[in-house]
């Protein structure tokens, strides 16, 4: 099935709580902080299954239609069309949705490409996820995940030490239904706008933290479940002239609180195995198609922000000056860079697991840790391209609803090379990219959404053939042979 | 004379048109969007005229009393005295005020210094000059400045053909009693809180735009004036705990916007003269005394970075990791950089111009192309060490009003590192230093304040000994003997 905007937006009225502050947002495809939020991701579903793009969004199989990133891939041609479907997404939304429908969508179809990774836990566990992965895909779901503890607990004996509740989300309580969770996981970016939540944990338990080792999908709305969101940016977006990003593209970030949770056997899929709760998605291509798509993410993002570099530089002349151009030439090159990761591991794509294909690895990684290096930097070139101008523009465009300030702005801050409300349209997205704290709020999360760099490199170092390197610097090494002692006069 | 805070407020109330969007704002110590940061600027002539910083932050000339920064300096132990003032206000903001009262005031207090630099422009202007030094310190007078041509406007000079259009602030008239102008000036950073702004020139004029050249001083709420207000980052704040820098210490930047604002000429001090306009704060210890008190600013901001950029490490429970150490050593080394630098700039004072003394000029340029070229990597530091958490806090410090939301809030957000509320009150504060937009506009801010960077480092170029350097050079050479002529 392919959802329309409408079908999701009714989706999102479904009594979850979601709090903003002490306030508690009944709809939050109505309430100002999220609506707008909330049409973009609309817009996402008709453009879907708009006849357009139809054959570019979805597959068919068994007669029906699925969203095109729930294909599990079986030959390369398979993943460029997973990869343009990514591509289409986010040029929509510029690269600034990181978790759009697709990428926990993109982990669950990587899991169901292997299920029997969940043999190790026990049976069942394999065909709760088929048939979980099925549901998504047949109902068109959009999953965001929680699957990191809090910070700064991860360690419970420090709060059992001081009889205070462990935060970290864990099983309280089974039966023959199913489990109870309760407590803290976070950080559910996008699951305001999403349909259920997959709960995991995408770094290392401890062995004996087995009750926080629970991998389950629970509903946005399930009983129990409170969403609390960190301060949303479109609040106070006055206009999409003002803000142009904040007012529609925040995807917001939230802490879930579970009380109580009940989650029936069927929507558990790791379950008392510390182990498994984090190596299933690397002993299946799950974490390699989740993260493809934050590859391909980025460079939407790139394209905007070399678009824009070079719109400003022509908003003042600076374009025709050498070092400029110098500048416009590395931006536009970083971006062919990332264009070039992207389409090297669909070329390098590895035969894996039996029957299917996966983008290549260790290039996805690498991609991964190019974006995660780079972004700051190239955030702060762009920054040097606006220069003070930002701050010339009045605080907001209500200037142009008073005849007398709408002249005086109008004759003072023309130049010969744009017109004035055209430069203050233009340094306004320049400072919702660079400056405003939507952009502060993109400068973190690129850092940080794959994990903090150790993390990240872990994950490069863990692919690398290190075999054959090491066979390589050894045949050299073989080479240098002491010589033999000269033969004394 | 020293100015009270309560003073400082009042002479506020004058007025002045600043418009916020369409918004005109009648008074900017009440007003949301300013009262904050106007209460911080009250601060700083409390601290002034407090009996108990009287030698920190204050001099006496003629059994007057006048603020530190006004004070010509004779000995190195004046430019010391004046270090000391400008560090202790910028303490008190956190460095997060780049044009105090000290910094244009400096900028006075080193022309009156050499006021025979206004000859190149006519008799008279140096007199104008020394009696607006005058009264600007017995006036306790805080004066910024709009000094550069707004964007896009100065780069149709590059193009000779294209159609000009002179909306850059400039002289429109002239009669026995002043000069009118007219135009646009950027960016009269904390305008919204001074008494006066000096109108000149930091980038080169022309000869052919000399009208361009006007160099003056114009009351705040002088006819004809109006400040249009970029926007200001309290305006949205519903509590201080939410975001504690942005509450406070936005300084504003406004472009000045003259409508035949007519200047005396007792107050004129640059007129019909493109290459003195510029040539004044170079000339003179102008520009330096200006720049040191942005050196030292600085200074205080990494104060509050480094401790910020520990107590995140604790609160995440990391401060004991070697590699975390190594990050926090090397933070503070910049701290130390930094401070060094303001300290050399003292101990390599110039005696410039003659009988007075100056910071050491390569020194205070070389601070200033280090401050911009670090800045950036600087907040990027920090932005690592924060990680995710800034991300995980509630929306607002208004949960604790609810009182079942504040019971599970602080049981579920305490670590054994930190109780809740006071982990949030630091990650706000993180999140108002690399996240917010006052964070942005002080990322953009560090980049620009003193020009671009070709701007900064042509001082550099300017102020170096190139033929020494060349001697060594050219001695080495020299001491290398050609083949055969060994």
């Amino acid at each position: 099935m392919l959802k329309s905007g409408d079908d999701h937006l009714r989706g999102l009225r479904d009594g979850r709580i979601v709090y903003v502050g002490s306030e508690r947002v009944d709809d939050v495809t109505a309430h100002p902080a999220f609506k707008n939020g909330a049409r973009s991701i609309a817009a996402i579903y008709d453009m879907k299954r708009s006849n357009e793009h139809t054959d570019a969004m979805s597959f068919e199989e068994d007669g029906e239609r699925f969203s095109m990133w729930y294909l599990k891939p079986k030959t390369r041609e398979d993943l460029s069309r997973r990869m343009g479907a990514h591509k289409k997404l986010a040029d929509l939304t510029n690269g600034l949705l990181g978790r759009s429908p697709d990428h926990v969508a993109s982990f669950v179809t990587g899991l169901a490409m292997k299920p029997d990774v969940f043999d190790k836990i026990g049976p069942n566990y394999g065909g709760n996820l088929l048939a979980y992965y099925k549901y998504m895909r047949a109902n068109d779901i959009y999953s965001a995940y929680a699957v990191l503890p809090p910070a700064g607990a991860r360690n419970p004996e420090l709060y059992e030490k001081q009889n205070r509740p462990v935060p970290t989300l864990r099983v309280v309580k089974e039966d023959d239904k199913g489990v109870t969770i309760n407590g803290m996981k976070m950080l559910a970016t996008g699951a305001v706008f999403a349909d259920e939540l997959w709960i995991g944990n995408l770094i290392p338990l401890a062995p004996h933290l087995k009750k926080e080792s629970i991998t389950c999908a629970v509903p946005c709305g399930a009983p129990g479940v409170a969403l609390w969101s960190r301060k949303p940016f479109a609040k106070d977006a006055t206009s999409e002239f003002d803000y142009p990003l904040s007012y529609r593209l925040d995807e917001t970030d939230s802490m879930v609180l579970c009380r109580n949770v009940f989650v029936p056997w069927e929507k558990v899929f790791v379950h008392d195995n510390a182990d498994a709760a984090r190596t299933i998605y690397i002993d299946t291509p799950s974490h390699c198609l989740g993260n493809h798509q934050s590859n391909v993410r980025f460079w939407a993002k790139m394209q905007l922000l070399v678009g824009l570099a070079s719109r400003i530089c022509q908003s003042s002349g600076n374009d025709q000056i050498p070092a400029v151009r110098e500048t416009l030439g590395r931006l536009a090159a970083l971006e062919a860079t990332i264009a070039g990761l992207v389409y090297g591991q669909i070329q390098a794509c590895e035969s894996w697991p039996p029957g299917y294909v996966t983008f290549n690895r260790r290039i996805m990684y690498a991609a991964l840790n190019w974006c995660t290096e780079n972004h700051s930097h190239i955030i702060d070139t762009v920054r040097e391209l606006t220069g003070g101008s930002v701050f010339q523009m009045p605080a907001d465009v209500s200037v142009m609803h008073d005849d007398k300030l709408r002249e005086e702005f109008e004759t003072y801050w023309s130049t010969p090379f744009m017109e004035p409300l055209d430069r203050f349209r233009l340094f306004r997205l320049a400072w919702d990219l660079v400056g405003s704290e939507f952009a502060g709020r993109h400068i973190q999360y690129e850092k940080f959404y794959a994990g903090a760099s150790f993390v990240v490199r872990n994950h490069s170092w863990r692919e690398a053939d290190w075999a054959e390197f090491h066979r390589v610097v050894d045949t050299v090494l073989e080479r240098m042979q002491v010589p033999p002692k000269p033969a004394s006069k | 004379m020293l100015l009270t805070g309560k003073e400082r407020l009042e002479r506020l109330r004058d007025g002045r048109r600043i418009y916020l969007g369409k918004e005109k704002i009648d008074d900017v110590t009440t007003h949301p969007a300013f009262k904050g940061a106007a209460h911080e600027v009250a601060k700083l002539y409390e601290a002034k005229a407090d009996p108990a910083n009287r030698d920190l932050m204050s001099f006496a000339e003629n059994g007057e009393r006048y603020s530190m920064y006004y004070l010509r300096a004779k000995t190195r132990e004046d430019l010391a005295r004046r270090t000391a003032c400008h560090k202790a206000l910028a303490d008190l903001t956190y460095g997060f005020f780049g044009r105090s009262p000290d910094h244009v005031a400096g900028m006075i207090t080193g022309l009156a210094m050499k006021p025979d630099v206004f000859d190149q422009v006519g008799p008279g202007y140096g007199d104008n000059l020394l009696k607006y030094y005058e009264y600007a310190r017995k006036n306790d007078i805080y004066p910024v400045f709009a000094v550069i041509p707004p964007t896009g406007i100065r780069s149709a000079e590059m193009y000779p053909g294209q159609e000009r259009r002179d909306l850059s602030l400039q002289v429109v008239d002239e009669d026995d009693s002043g000069v009118y102008i007219s135009g646009m000036k950027m960016l009269a950073t904390g305008g919204v809180f001074a008494d006066e702004i000096w109108v000149g020139n930091l980038t080169p004029v022309s000869e052919k735009a000399k009208k361009e050249s006007i160099t003056g001083a114009v009351p705040v709420n002088a006819p004809g004036v109006s400040l249009w207000s970029r926007q200001a980052y309290a305006r949205n704040v519903q509590h201080p705990i939410d975001y504690p820098l942005s509450y406070r210490f936005d300084e504003t930047d406004c472009v000045l916007v003259a409508e035949r604002v007519k200047i005396p000429w007792e107050r004129v001090f640059v007129h019909d003269n493109g290459t003195a306009s510029r040539a004044i704060y170079i000339q003179s210890p102008s520009n330096c005394y200006a720049n040191h008190q942005s050196n030292v600013r600085f200074w205080a901001k990494m104060g509050l970075v480094v401790g910020l950029a520990s107590r995140i490490t604790e609160a995440n429970g990391v401060s004991h990791i070697p590699a975390v150490r190594e990050q926090l050593g090397r933070m503070v080394a910049l701290e130390a950089t930094i401070g060094g630098l303001v300290r050399g700039q003292i101990e390599g004072w110039e005696e410039f111009p003659k009988g007075w003394a100056c910071f050491n000029r390569r020194h205070m340029y070389a601070t200033l192309n280090w401050c911009q070229e670090h800045h950036t990597e600087i907040i990027d530091v920090i932005r690592t060490l924060v990680g995710g958490t800034v991300l995980q806090m509630p929306a607002s410090i208004d949960v604790v009003e609810d009182p079942e939301l504040k019971k599970r809030f602080e049981d579920w957000w305490w670590t054994p590192s930190m109780p809740a509320i006071k982990r949030m009150k630091l990650y706000k504060l993180a999140w108002d230093l690399v996240g917010s937009e006052f964070a942005g506009r002080h990322q953009l801010y560090e980049k620009f304040y003193a020009g671009n960077s070709i701007l900064v480092r042509n001082q550099s170029d300017r102020e170096a000994p190139w033929d020494r350097f060349h001697k060594i050079v050219d001695d080495l050479m020299d001491a290398t003997p050609e083949p055969g002529n060994e």
